[in-house]
């Protein structure tokens, strides 16, 4: 009967410490709401993979018999030969983003770009601690894009670096996306006065023209796919998704690729992702210093919009200032970022309403960060 | 260090980058506004 205690007698320290993480990313998803469409199959994914000879990856028996695990097939099959899981949910996502409060106020778009400041400033800073802990330039890009705050973003830039950190690094990145509503309003006091944060904003949208709607992402694509080709396919399936949100004689396919495809893609994207923690890999001190980076990052890149807003008031006249809040909403996690400052601003002051200039800022943080990405994609590879 | 300097680089070609295609994005959504035609949506 000793083949019962198998498994048991095999359990090592760092697995024991993988179940904690599990069990942490499923407390945080359901009790506290954090991301649970990602965090609970991570959380649940993690236990699986780090059972001893766990039937998920892939074994050989006894005997010689090859056993095909399904979580490492769906690893080798949709994100490491081919990215198609991070890339396919864009079209989900752009088919969920409404462009308008954007297109009736472009000048926020600006905010999209600051507030990636986060993913450079992690990438220096990366490459400073890199001979202490073995972290390569590629490795930096990689971390460094945890400030996307779009996780498929980091997913599939760290995939195609082929860092050895891509578990802590998908963990980082949806862990601090959910943690936006702390980490933002932190950063936000910090580079802000409370007269800064009373500043109102009067709403008047302009009118969009739904052949503005429809042309946007083709544009967009275009333009993007001219000047950083490698954010072709992110931005490219972003759009597209959004074009059959915006032709309007695609409503049955707007809808399926905002509910049932985006989350089918989620689901498997969770448990395969899950692969990458497994404990002989993840339960490092690169791990920890990657978690830390990470949180730098997210604060970074409000830092950055916030002082880009500041900088442009300079300039602006009395009565047109923006409320640098605003430039924190830059951030691709969507719609938390938004919300967080409309929430701030509310607290300030009960009537400054700048949910719609958020909206604005955040939805151009979207193509912001797929951007960057793609430009990340296309400079590293130069100097190395 | 030598990272550190390339990476010191790339930070300022990749936020010019990002700025650019941002401003041109804005540009072409400027133009839009004004030669995009038809009537409002509701």
């Amino acid at each position: 009967m000793e083949f019962l205690l198998r498994g048991v007698t095999a359990i090592t320290w760092q697995q024991l410490v993988m179940y904690a993480i599990g069990g942490l990313l499923i407390y945080l998803a359901i009790e506290k709401g954090f991301e649970p469409a990602l965090l609970m199959p991570m959380g649940f994914g993690a236990i699986l993979v780090n059972l001893p000879f766990s039937g998920v990856l892939d074994q050989v028996l006894q005997g010689g018999i090859p056993a095909p695990g399904i979580i490492q097939w769906l690893f080798q099959t949709l994100i490491d030969a081919s990215e198609a899981l991070p890339i396919l949910l864009f079209i989900g996502i752009g088919a969920m983003i409404d462009f308008g409060p954007l297109l009736s106020n472009p000048k926020m778009m600006i905010f999209g770009a600051a507030a990636q400041f986060g993913i450079f400033f992690t990438f220096s800073l990366v490459t400073l601690l890199g001979p202490w802990f073995g972290f390569t330039l590629a490795d930096a890009a990689s971390i460094g894009i945890i400030g996307a705050a779009d996780g498929p973003t980091s997913i599939l830039v760290s995939k195609i670096f082929g860092t050895p950190y891509f578990g802590a690094i998908a963990v980082a990145a949806y862990s601090y996306m959910a943690l936006v509503p702390i980490v933002q309003p932190f950063a936000i006091r910090l580079v802000t006065t409370r007269k800064e944060r009373r500043i109102r904003m009067p709403y008047h949208p302009k009118d969009v023209t739904r052949r503005t709607r429809i042309l946007f992402p083709i544009l967009v694509t275009v333009i993007a796919g001219l000047v950083a080709p490698m954010s072709v396919a992110l931005v490219g399936f972003l759009m597209f998704g959004n074009l059959l949100r915006e032709c309007g004689v695609l409503n049955s396919l707007s809808q399926t690729a905002q509910n049932e495809f985006a989350n089918i893609i989620t689901l498997l994207l969770g448990l395969t992702i899950s692969f990458s923690m497994q404990a002989d890999a993840f339960v490092t001190p690169q791990t920890l210093v990657i978690m830390l980076l990470g949180l730098a990052a997210f604060v970074m890149d409000t830092v950055g919009g916030v002082l880009f807003a500041k900088l442009m008031n300079v300039f602006l006249p009395e009565g047109k200032k923006i409320n640098p809040m605003i430039g924190a909403a830059g951030i691709s996690a969507f719609p938390m970022s938004a919300r967080v400052v409309q929430k701030m601003a509310l607290k300030e002051d009960n009537q400054n309403h700048l949910l719609m200039h958020a909206i604005g800022a955040n939805v151009s943080g979207q193509i912001g960060s797929v951007i960057a990405g793609g430009i990340l994609l296309y400079l590293v590879p130069l100097f190395l | 260090m030598e990272n550190f300097i390339i990476s010191l680089e790339i930070m300022g070609l990749g936020m010019a980058g990002i700025f650019a295609v941002m401003l041109l994005i804005m540009g072409l959504v400027a133009l839009l506004a004004k030669f995009g035609g038809e009537k409002p949506e509701e």
